[in-house]
Order: structure tokens, then C-alpha cells, then sequence
């Protein structure tokens, strides 16, 4: 998300059952996209770390076959489906993550074909999962070790800062501005 | 155990219960060391997160400890987050009691706190270990735990309760069936 040419990378991992994701994606995340990723000032990466539980890999699946599916024609669809998955977080036990109730969501996303995301998911599941586990495993090495967690990396100056968790849009400030003048 | 022992017990710990409310003094240092412990808890529960919220200024305390609060009760329920306060308020009664203990009796007295601390130690370490999982590079820890954790903070519980039961009111000395002293 945002202009290629930001000059801040902020490197997002998450995971679409965390409910403190959640509460990153309805307090500070808002404010960040108004103020800096608007303004051309910051280009959001966002990384599945589908960490806690098997539902968790069958939304990153589904996150990853709903961008691939999207990216070409309507890429602005492909945040609606992420806000949307937040929005209707359910409980631990409730089961909403699973693969019929993940696609009912994706249906009623304007821009997202659910049949189209469904075939993704059923012929390239293997395929992404094992490409998900890699970027895990890359991430636990920069010290990722739940979510939300962030690296804000400065390319021209080559300078970086982690924030992990929700914390408030106060603290994301701070950061960017240390990150923006070393 | 006989239904003597077992009543026994059972008057031994609602007096151990009762007794900080015997004076204000005690009542206030039970509620504050209930709060510290709780606050510790919570704040274990993401313990990355708390520390660069605490090191970037400790203003943000309570800002951490209502965000860790509400992600622990999104992660574990009603259920988890009730044991969790269930557990500092019998810390906050058991500390209570034993330092009473402790003034009352002086050097004598001192048997009371030395088998509080392993019970208190080994029970705290059950109730916020899968924060200090998570600490240790171990992710999802509490959500690969046996129902979120809650059998670990369920026998920190008991533990605690064991303690109580044995010691009972700090200002008396029970007489034991068989004569003896305890």
C-alpha cells in the first residue's frame, strides 16, 4: 500500500486471527495510511505470520489467492477484503476462520470473485503455504516472534526501528520521524 | 482425605480469605499488591510489547495494561481473564497474610513467608508463563498451550489455594486433630 517511491518502508506482519492486529487495523493503522502513506511518506508491506493457529494459514492462503486473484484489475479490493476480515474477527472458538465461512466473507467483498479465490486456494494451497513458512522463517530471524510486529527501514539512509504490537499512533509518530532523520 | 480434614481445610481457607478485611491497612495492601500482580500478568502476556511501551515512557502504562486486557480476554474469554484476577487477588491475600505473619511472630514467624515465596514463584511462573514463552522465542505459545493456557493458570490457582488452606488465619494457631500444632 502507498507510492513505490516512499521513502519508508513499514514492514507489517500479521495475522488475520490476532485480535490485537485487529486493534492496530482500527486505531493507529487509519491514522498512519491519512498521514503518512496518503502523503506519500511511508509504503506499507504487509506479510502474513500466520502463527496461531491452522485457521490462521487458511486466511493467509486465502489473503494470498485474494491479491494474486485482484492485482491486476482492482488491487484497491484487495485492502477491502483485509479491512473486511479484521471487521468481522470472531472469537477464538466460533470457528469463523474456515475455508466456507472465509469464502461467504470474500463474496459479499465488492471487486473480490469468491469462486476465483476459491479455485486459487484449492489448486495452489501447498504451493503458498510453503512460500508463507519461508517468509515465517525469515521473520522469526529479524526477531518476529508474534503480531503485529513492524520494521520501519529508511532504504536511503539505511536505517531501522521495530515496533511490536498495538501500540498507539502516538508511538508510530515517534518512530517514523526517527526513522526519516537518523 | 477424611470430611474432617476436608472441613478443616475449607474454614482454614476462608479464614486466610477473610482476614485481609480485618482492617483498612490490610485491606489496601492486599488490593495493592492484587493490583501489582495483576498488572504484571497482563503485561507478561506480551512482554516485548510492554517493554518498549514502558521504556518509551511509563505514562504508557495504563494505556498497555487496558490493550493487553482486552487482547487477553479476545484470546482466552471471560474464563481466562477471570483466573487471572482470581490469581492476584489470592497473591494479594497470600503475601497480605504472610507479611502479617512475619510481624506478628518476628524471626518465628519467618516460616510462614519462606514457604509462601516457592508456592508464590512457582504459581506466578504457571499463570504468566506463556508470556515468558513468548519472551523466549517461543510464538503461539499460548494458543498451542492446553485450552490457552488456562490449565497452567488454573494450577497456579490451586497451588496458591493449597497455601492458603495450610495456613489459614495468621493471627491463630490451629490445634490439629491429633493434638498437634500447625
Amino acid at each position: 500500500m502507498g507510492s513505490l517511491d516512499a521513502p519508508i518502508d513499514m514492514y507489517y506482519w500479521s495475522d488475520y486471527r490476532c485480535p490485537f492486529c485487529r486493534r492496530f487495523e482500527r486505531n493507529a493503522f487509519p491514522k498512519l495510511v491519512e498521514n503518512y502513506v496518503h502523503a506519500g511518506a511511508v509504503r506499507v508491506i504487509f506479510i502474513e505470520f500466520p502463527y496461531l493457529s491452522d485457521a490462521s494459514m487458511t486466511a493467509a492462503v486465502m489473503d494470498r489467492c485474494v491479491w494474486r486473484t485482484v492485482r491486476d484489475d482492482t488491487p484497491r479490493a484487495y485492502w477491502r477484503w483485509h479491512s473486511t476480515l479484521f471487521d468481522v474477527q470472531g472469537s477464538n472458538n466460533s470457528g469463523w476462520a474456515s475455508t466456507e465461512d472465509l469464502l461467504d466473507i470474500t463474496s459479499d467483498v465488492d471487486g473480490v470473485d469468491a469462486s476465483a479465490v476459491e479455485s486459487c486456494t484449492n489448486t495452489h494451497r501447498t504451493e503458498i503455504e510453503a512460500s508463507i513458512h519461508s517468509e515465517m522463517d525469515r521473520a522469526t530471524q529479524f526477531g518476529i516472534r508474534g503480531t503485529p510486529a513492524f520494521i520501519l527501514y529508511n532504504r536511503a539512509e539505511d536505517v531501522a526501528g521495530k515496533l511490536v504490537g498495538a501500540q498507539p499512533y502516538d508511538r508510530f509518530d515517534e518512530a517514523i520521524t526517527q526513522v526519516q532523520n537518523p | 482425605m477424611t470430611g474432617l480434614h476436608l472441613e478443616g481445610h475449607t474454614e482454614q481457607f476462608l479464614a486466610a480469605l477473610v482476614y485481609p478485611l480485618t482492617s483498612t491497612a490490610r485491606t489496601l495492601t492486599c488490593g495493592g499488591i492484587a493490583t501489582v500482580t495483576y498488572t504484571l500478568l497482563v503485561l507478561s502476556s506480551f512482554p516485548a510489547f510492554s517493554m518498549q511501551m514502558l521504556a518509551a515512557d511509563l505514562w504508557y502504562l495504563d494505556d498497555a495494561v487496558i490493550a493487553l486486557t482486552a487482547n487477553t480476554y479476545a484470546t482466552i474469554g471471560p474464563v481466562g481473564l477471570g483466573l487471572i484476577v482470581s490469581y492476584a487477588v489470592l497473591t494479594g491475600v497470600a503475601v497480605t497474610n504472610a507479611v502479617s505473619r512475619v510481624t506478628q511472630l518476628g524471626r518465628a514467624g519467618t516460616s510462614g513467608l519462606s514457604s509462601v515465596l516457592p508456592g508464590l514463584l512457582a504459581s506466578g511462573c504457571a499463570s504468566c508463563g506463556a508470556g515468558v514463552l513468548g519472551l523466549l522465542g517461543f510464538a503461539g505459545a499460548l494458543a498451542a498451550l492446553p485450552f490457552h493456557g488456562n490449565l497452567l493458570r488454573v494450577g497456579g490457582i490451586v497451588l496458591l489455594s493449597g497455601y492458603l488452606a495450610r495456613t489459614g488465619d495468621p493471627q491463630s494457631c490451629a490445634v490439629r486433630p491429633d493434638g498437634g500444632e500447625r
